[in-house]
């Protein structure tokens, strides 16, 4: 157990300030993100499948990605706790523009749990976690041209996935900017 | 109301990626982990410690505990080999199948929290021990029967275990030498090299084999050849074997099936094979009323449980059942674990009760796609089914289920190539489908690097091969037919995704009378142990989709077969109807 337990701790010094900022991304909630981060680490905690995992960042990045879209459907936000994150170079930090900018980010977000599988976890890190096409194919397995099939899928499904959101949602979509 | 364009897009994404948690929160939420974990390990410290102890205590935890640790450690050997890639995986695991007699420790799931199991083998018989748990077990293959023992209580318990294959073999090693026969036609194992690493405190060469079925690793001395550890994972169990000693003298009245002399004897019967979806859901019915306050576990995995043995015999303890009953709900639960344990579907299933209540009829609380089926069953929390496509459950499949990704390419001693399959057919604004055919090639004869393809239409032209970013050369044999000169080189070194771009007139589907959309010919390039197809409207194509005139894409086939390869997987329609 001590070993597992001090891989896990070591784990944690070295990849939890990127899963936890990655889970705030994806929830746009830093409480949210502490629950599901230690939501995370317990359940690394009582599985050996990080310890059999050939890609340990990839493995756990998979499950914190999986938690933060659960979460995403079981439950609609109803405020933006956005305090205390060092984020958005904007003019206008008015709540009304604070309001609008989450809004726009929920609509992307949730479009983006209607990925699936491999192309979402692809494009998230493409975008998100702005990696590049050679480190995510090197993360994934697969070969950079594949990367970039995927992620330019991803792309355009998600265009349809919001676009049909906003014609079946008069006044959801922000529109252009 | 304007389009909603990529530009949009990509302006919300950067604003995403540059939201960051201010340093002092995610030391909070880091500390707050390092607690957790702490407290968590307390817990299963504590825990383990008390299994056994509970166990020994009690009759009917014991009669719990004990069927389910014979049945979920039953099989674990069975993968243990695999065909040999090269001389030295055969070397590793020869003394595995030469050996009369062997002796090892096995260890399911948490190897510092889970107890040890150790298996004495001769011939068709295994004397099984657990640490701290008085009693032993003496399992006969040929007989399918199992004996287990309580010296203390002085009660023999035969069990007779149905479902067995039918053809009985005289020795449980030679189930090993019979699987690796099965297993090396098999288009789907394919073994990989691990290097060496210090395992178990001394060096030691490691193999990596896969079969859909299961993943096994084995650590070798790189001197003798002998298997130090083996871990295999076989659906969601998690084994691990070690401490091996091969061709051991024993005493054969260690395998004794008769009891001792003044030994109460019972007898039951355990189906392996038989456990359906309704004794899994009544499982769940009785585990939330019984056992969860109204609540799912928060884990269904055969460890869970029996990490969940005390808190069985508590409940046990309060119910107001009888004897018989306690025996009876025992002999259900039994059924439930059954149903995950030899689980009969297609891939993995998928539990997700954990905090769920009974009754909660939005909930889904368990998937799974069942043999041959191309849509899952969902459970949800008020149990009850629904047949659900792949694209609407509850969550996304991860990835390696909706793409398996092959760790290289190998030989063998067929003489067809075989692979998995995954097609793009685009549909164009000049009435042409324009398919992309992505093959991640697994297996190949030994003698030729002439690869021969079959399109599903005469009338298609193939464009141009790939493989990683080398254009392939190839010569058409006859119409739709042609053969593909490999680079095997490239292929050992582990660039096995080839792509065929090749042509078709839309005039040459047929419309089909009921449906009103185009049949597609399913058939693969190559045989094939998995193949899907996706449909794609290029933009200002005569075509949408019935179903969803706005969406661009859609998968209207998607299988995999465990068994051989083959390229015929039947009809299907695009889905598609003209533009108004």
């Amino acid at each position: 157990m001590e070993k597992h337990s001090q891989k896990l701790l070591e784990f944690l010094e070295r990849s939890g300030p990127p899963l936890y900022a990655l889970l705030t991304r994806l929830t746009l909630r830093q409480d949210v993100a502490e629950d599901l981060m230690q939501e995370l680490f317990i359940r690394l905690s009582n599985s050996r499948a990080l310890d059999n995992a050939q890609n340990h960042d990839a493995y756990a990045r998979r499950c914190a990605i999986n938690l933060a879209f659960d979460w995403r459907q079981r439950s609609r936000q109803d405020a933006l706790p956005l305090d205390g994150i060092r984020e958005l170079a904007s003019n206008d930090n008015s709540p009304l523009a604070k309001l609008i900018q989450k809004e726009e980010l929920e609509e992307v977000l949730d479009a983006i749990g209607k990925l699936t599988g491999l192309s979402r976890e692809a494009f998230i890190m493409r975008y998100i976690e702005q990696y590049s096409n050679e480190e995510i194919a090197r993360q994934v397995g697969r070969e950079p041209h594949q990367v970039r099939a995927l992620c330019s899928r991803a792309m355009a499904q998600l265009r349809s996935i919001v676009n049909a959101n906003k014609s079946s949602s008069t006044g959801k979509g922000m529109g252009n900017a | 109301m304007p389009e909603f364009d990529e530009k949009e897009i990509l302006r919300r994404l950067e604003h995403i990626s540059r939201i960051e948690p201010a340093p002092e929160v995610t030391g909070r939420a880091l500390e707050r982990v390092r607690n957790s974990l702490s407290t968590e390990q307390e817990k299963q410290e504590r825990s383990r410690a008390n299994i056994w102890r509970t166990i020994m205590k009690s009759s009917i935890a014991k009669l719990a505990a004990a069927a389910v640790i014979i049945i979920a450690f039953m099989f674990g050997m069975y993968f243990l080999s695999g065909p040999g890639a090269g001389v030295a995986f055969a070397d590793v695991i020869r003394p595995i199948l030469n050996a009369q007699t062997a002796v090892l420790d096995i260890i399911v799931g948490d190897e510092d929290t889970s107890p040890v199991i150790t298996d004495m083998v001769m011939g068709s018989r295994i004397r099984r021990t657990l640490a701290n748990f008085d009693a032993v077990s003496i399992i006969d293959l040929e007989t399918a029967r199992i004996l287990t023992l309580e010296p203390k209580e002085k009660n023999a318990t035969y069990i007779d275990l149905k479902g067995l294959p039918e053809r009985k073999t005289a020795n449980y090693l030679e189930i090993l030498r019979n699987l690796i026969n099965q297993l090396q036609d098999s288009p789907h194992f394919v073994v990989e090299e691990l290097g060496e690493q210090e395992i178990e405190g001394q060096r030691a060469i490691g193999f990596r084999a896969k079969h859909p079925k299961a993943e096994l690793t084995i650590w070798a001395d790189p001197e003798t050849a002998l298997p130090i550890r083996i871990e295999s994972q076989e659906g969601q169990l998690f084994i691990i074997c070690k401490n091996f000693k091969f061709d051991v003298e024993m005493d054969p009245n260690l395998f004794s099936m008769d009891p001792p002399e003044g030994y109460t004897i019972r007898e039951a019967e355990l189906d392996l094979f038989g456990a359906t979806e309704e004794d899994f859901i009544e499982g769940l019915r009785i585990w939330a009323e019984m056992l969860g306050e109204g609540r799912f576990p928060d884990d269904i995995s055969v460890e869970h449980y029996v990490k969940q043995v005390p808190l069985i015999e508590e409940k046990f303890d309060q119910s107001e059942l009888s004897d018989d009953e306690k025996v009876e709900v025992g002999l259900k639960l039994n059924r439930y674990l059954l149903f995950t344990r030899f689980f009969k579907g297609e891939g993995k299933w998928y539990y997700a009760g954990k905090g769920a209540k009974l009754g909660d009829a939005d909930t889904a609380i368990f998937w799974y796609r069942p043999k041959d089926s191309q849509t899952f069953r969902v459970i949800y929390g008020d149990l009850s089914v629904r047949d659900v496509a792949a694209e609407d459950l509850p969550e996304p499949l991860p990835a390696e289920e909706e793409a398996q990704k092959t760790i290289g390419y190998q030989q063998w001693s067929k003489s067809e190539f075989v692979g998995s399959q995954e097609d793009e057919w685009h549909i164009t604004a000049s009435n042409e489908i324009v398919v992309d055919s992505h093959i991640e090639l697994r297996k190949g004869p030994q003698d030729t690097a002439l690869m021969p393809i079959v399109l599903p239409y005469e009338g298609g032209q193939l464009q141009s091969v790939t493989l990683g970013a080398e254009l392939l050369q190839y010569r058409q044999i006859q119409p739709g037919r042609y053969e593909i000169e490999l680079p095997l080189d490239k292929l050992f070194a582990g660039q096995t995704t080839m792509e065929c771009v090749w042509r078709l007139p839309l005039e040459m589907l047929k419309r089909s009378a009921p449906y009103g959309d185009d049949r597609v010919k399913l058939q693969s390039l190559i045989p094939v142990t998995s193949y899907k197809l996706t449909v794609i409207l290029e933009p200002d194509c005569n075509f949408v989709f019935s179903l969803d005139p706005s969406s661009r894409q859609w998968v209207p086939f998607f299988a995999n077969t465990a068994g051989s390869a083959k390229t015929d997987w039947g009809v299907c329609g695009t889905g598609t109807q003209p533009r108004d």
